[in-house]
């Protein structure tokens, strides 16, 4: 009797919600439609399990689920509403949260700005951490076309976000130390 | 810090750097909240059920154009 026994499926899976979570709401910006990415990937997942690769990347595999769910979430919607292109972007997933993060709600308005494939390879690689091999299969792409996608994702957010070297160069806590400059918002 | 090119293409580390911490965080905010009922129930369901494979072709049309 061999003592390895796999995983169960079900347990598989459980380890990557929260991944394909952070995944969905990166690439959607909204929490509720990207639950149901994840939902919609999770049963796919599941019919499919027989496609997986025992002993291969799961979170990859996964990745590569949701992100084909995900555009054909935007195909469908762009054909059934072809004039909300403002609706979307209002209602961002990222609440201005309670410690006043306005810097990272302007990241996100600037990240949803993004066209679809520069984001996806900006948060497969610099969020989600895969290497640059990975995230070209997840996106179906080659190596060379996610680095220049993750290239111009840079370049788009920096000049979107104003970010000028001098202003950033000092860490947020030193910058505080040193008086505070931008907290006009704060009470 | 030296190598600072003139175009554009080749963005200054802090700038880098900066980006690439916000990114981060706001993935790690939901990567860090605990995985919501809605899934543990679906999982469970689909488990019950062992769902069986009905050849499913969505996968083979969605990314094909229509």
């Amino acid at each position: 009797m061999s003592e390895a026994q796999p995983r169960p499926p079900r347990d598989e899976l459980l380890i990557h919600i929260p991944s394909l979570r952070a995944f969905a709401v990166s690439l959607s910006g909204q929490i509720d439609r990207a639950d149901d990415l994840v939902q919609e990937t999770l049963v796919k997942a599941w019919r499919n399990l027989g496609s997986y690769t025992e002993g291969t990347n799961m979170r990859a595999w996964l990745f590569t689920i949701l992100r084909n769910v995900y555009i054909s979430d935007i195909r469908r919607r762009k054909r059934e509403v072809q004039d909300t292109d403002g609706v979307f972007a209002e209602s961002v997933a990222v609440a201005p949260a309670q410690n006043g993060h306005m810097d990272l709600v302007d990241f996100r308005k600037a990240l949803d700005g993004l066209p679809e494939e520069q984001r996806e390879a900006l948060v497969l690689i610099g969020a989600a951490e895969f290497s640059y091999e990975e995230a070209a299969e997840i996106a179906g792409c080659a190596v060379g076309t996610v680095k220049s996608r993750v290239n111009r994702a840079r370049n788009a957010l920096a000049r979107k976000l104003n970010l000028d070297v001098s202003e950033i160069g000092l860490e947020p806590a030193l910058r505080a130390a040193l008086g505070p400059q931008d907290r006009s918002g704060v009470a | 810090m030296t190598q600072r090119k003139a175009d554009d293409t080749k963005l200054d580390t802090d700038v880098q750097s900066h980006i690439g911490r916000q990114l981060r965080a706001g993935y790690v905010d939901i990567l860090n909240q605990p995985v919501p009922d809605r899934f543990l129930e679906l999982l469970a369901e689909l488990d019950a059920k062992q769902v069986d494979p009905p050849a499913d072709d969505t996968d083979a049309r969605q990314n094909g154009a229509r």
